[in-house]
């Protein structure tokens, strides 16, 4: 009984732990956030806004006080979890394992971090910026005159709005029937018992290392009339012999008793696939979904040489094309163009690219490496 | 139809051999709807792969047919006049060939160099970071990145290094340069560029199979090692990197057969007039020419000396691979 009390108190601790660090969290960015703009300039700001801001930056700097009072309070009370921190980090191997090799590395990997990210932070910099200030140049970490009006004008967009749906369309449509195809024959070709195996393997294995080459295949493309259709987003990539070869591998792990068993009871081949093998192969499906849809939504060449409809354009594309040759100003009346640059316009539209993926990008971190190490090369 | 089962099973038997129990083979069993069903569903690849694979191989017949200038491509194939190797001619002749071979070979051969090792040692180190939390984040942060596209990971560069509003201001701004540096227009810059943004789009992810790797090694080594009294780096050097040894030496090959390859998405966000003499390589040239320029044959012709020549590279680092560590990929 004793047990389960401490049980239920140390659970309940952590769950508020938890808590107070998420909140206590929340209310020191709100104070990064608010100190920031209090004391920023904003595109077409009134006193009214700039003293909105002020308060709010007032308010969150009286929650951060009676956070940290509360905390305070709370570890006076509790006066025995006080040092626990403390002489947990004491005992516990890491301190006396920790070398100046383990600092210098942390800061090393730590510097490359940055440097991985920081392209990120000076997009979503440059996207807050007012246009004719960001051309003065010198926005490197923080948005020098702060304003919306990038996204509101990049939200207005028709073609930023229709490569979007494209984008999302070849995607979803794209991932679903690839999945789907490359399973079908991953299913048959994970059999032992399927006839003339080595013949289809050999044929699968030929085309990874010899291909025609990009004019052969762009002329096959033309002659069967993909070109400039929305198909030749997903025909073309249905099947790849690599996710295939994983996919196999995935289907085979599964044991041969569950389908000697489903055989008995008198399902055929294809059902077999359809209602017991794929359900159990979830983890590896989800892997090949991800890097199917992640090839999707990232692609701009094929929009490059195989389309030529702006109505197919895909987001990538645009981007492109909007960085490249700074076209998203072009038929604006010329009071907008003095305040908005393209620059700033692609930054805002780069932004909203993101979106989806860092939505996704949990998901995508979760099922990253378990299907990578299936997909060796000897199938 | 019993002809076709009967070609069926004995082409099954010789292609198996070996494997195959003698009894059955005498019984010649009839194919049950089942093996239907999965010849069916594995045929599927066949038909795919006969257009979108071994379809293109008769397009290389352009190659030796004067193609070029042709409107409609399936005409070039079809109407034009065979004329032996002159494409092949045409391009060795071509005065800009062996810059393209120096800037095909000198990027490629700096990323084998330097974007190859690296996502090891990454791995290798990631590993000995002592805080589990730490290194997540390390690893969350630095995925990132390849899940963006080249189209804006590289579109952002273009920001960033753009000349009057980007670094090149800020630098000279600051007092670290004396004057803007170009460094998108200068070609000196160029394959700095492209190593520099491959290392840190590709790093994170490039790392992940040999994350993978170093998470398969038992741990029992590790503490044996410790018992005999092995340092960190003995570990590292005579355990981790030797497990992983397959691993890389599976990736090196790879790497190698893509010798002529350049990431085609990448170099094209960078390319631009100023800088071409440095970032022309085989894989835009042969875009330039075959698509927009429509000199087809020109195109197949190099883009047939590529596979080739990849595929020579594939079968001999395989083969050296073997001869070392008895090991290849097939």
């Amino acid at each position: 009984m004793m047990e389960k009390l401490t049980d239920l108190y140390s659970d309940a601790y952590s769950r508020f732990k938890k808590a107070t660090f998420f909140l206590v969290g929340a209310i020191v960015i709100g104070v990064i956030v608010f100190a920031y703009l209090a004391n920023v300039q904003i595109d077409g700001g009134t006193d009214k806004i700039y003293h909105t801001l002020d308060v709010l930056f007032y308010v969150f700097c009286g929650l951060l006080v009676v956070a940290a009072a509360a905390v305070g309070f709370f570890l006076y009370v509790h006066g025995k979890r006080k040092k626990v921190w403390l002489s947990r980090f004491q005992k516990s191997k890491l301190n006396s394992r920790i070398k100046t090799f383990d600092v210098v590395l942390a800061i090393v990997i730590g510097i490359f971090c940055i440097l991985c990210i920081y392209p990120i932070i000076y997009v979503l910099a440059g996207s807050f910026n007012q246009g004719a200030d960001y051309s003065i140049g010198g926005v490197w970490l923080l948005p020098r005159v702060f304003t919306f009006e990038n996204y509101a004008v990049v939200l207005k967009d028709a073609d930023f709005w229709r490569s979007y749906g494209i984008t999302i369309a070849r995607t979803v449509v794209g991932t679903v029937t690839a999945l789907i195809f490359t399973a079908i024959v991953a299913y048959a070709m994970s059999r032992p018992n399927l006839k003339f195996r080595r013949v289809f393997y050999w044929i699968n294995i030929f085309t990874m290392f010899f291909s025609g080459g990009l004019v052969p295949y762009f002329l096959i493309i033309k002659s069967i009339g993909l070109y400039d259709t929305f198909w030749v987003y997903i025909i073309p990539s249905l099947y790849s012999v690599y996710n295939m070869i994983v996919l196999q591998n995935g289907f085979r792990s599964i044991s041969a008793d569950i389908h000697d068993a489903a055989l008995i009871d008198g399902a055929g081949e294809f059902r077999i696939w359809w209602q017991i093998y794929m359900p159990l192969s979830k983890p590896v499906l989800a892997t090949v979904v991800l890097w199917v849809a992640v090839g999707h939504w990232n692609s701009y060449f094929d929009t490059m040489i195989y389309t030529n409809r702006e109505e197919l354009q895909s987001l990538q594309y645009f981007l492109l094309k909007a960085i490249q040759t700074s076209s998203m100003t072009e038929g604006m009346p010329p009071e907008m163009m003095e305040r908005l640059s393209p620059q700033t316009l692609s930054l805002a539209a780069i932004v909203l690219s993101i979106i989806p993926v860092f939505c996704f990008f949990p998901l995508i971190r979760k099922n990253f490496a378990s299907g990578i190490m299936v997909g060796s090369l000897k199938g | 139809m019993t002809e076709e089962i009967l070609a069926g099973t004995e082409s099954e038997s010789q292609v198996l051999g070996k494997t195959e129990e003698k009894p059955e083979r005498k019984k010649r069993k009839p194919w049950t709807a089942n093996d239907w069903v999965l010849v069916g569903m594995a045929s599927l690849s066949v038909i795919f792969l006969a257009v979108f694979a071994y379809a293109p191989l008769y397009g290389l017949t352009l190659a030796f047919k004067d193609g070029d200038g042709w409107l409609n491509i399936s005409q070039a194939i079809s109407v034009a006049d065979w004329n032996g190797f002159d494409n092949f001619v045409a391009f060795f002749e071509d005065p800009d060939f062996w810059n393209i071979i120096l800037n095909t070979l000198g990027l490629n051969i700096l990323q084998l160099l330097i974007n190859f090792p690296l996502p090891i040692l990454f791995a290798v180190f990631t590993a000995e970071l002592l805080s589990d939390r730490y290194k997540k984040f390390v690893q969350t942060v630095t995925f990132f990145p390849h899940f963006i596209s080249w189209a804006v990971y590289g579109g952002i560069f273009l920001s960033l290094f753009a000349l009057d509003t980007g670094l090149p201001a800020l630098l000279q701004q600051w007092g670290l340069t004396e004057h803007k540096v170009d460094i998108l227009g200068d070609p000196d810059y160029f394959w700095w560029i492209i190593i520099g943004t491959s290392l840190l789009k590709g790093m994170g992810w490039g790392s992940v199979i040999y994350v993978a790797a170093i998470a398969a090694i038992p741990q029992e080594l590790y503490e044996a090692a410790k018992m005999d009294g092995a340092n960190r780096f003995h570990k590292i050097v005579y355990i981790t990197i030797p497990s992983i040894a397959p691993t890389i030496t599976l990736f090196f090959i790879l790497s190698v057969s893509g010798l002529l390859n350049n990431g085609i998405e990448h170099l094209l966000v960078f390319q631009n007039t100023s800088n071409i003499e440095r970032s022309e390589v085989l894989d835009t040239y042969i875009y330039k020419y075959g698509i927009p320029d429509f000199r087809y044959s020109y195109a197949t012709a190099i883009g047939l000396i590529k596979s080739v020549v990849s595929l020579f590279l594939l079968v001999s680092g395989n083969w050296v691979c073997k001869k070392i560590s008895g090991k290849g990929i097939y």
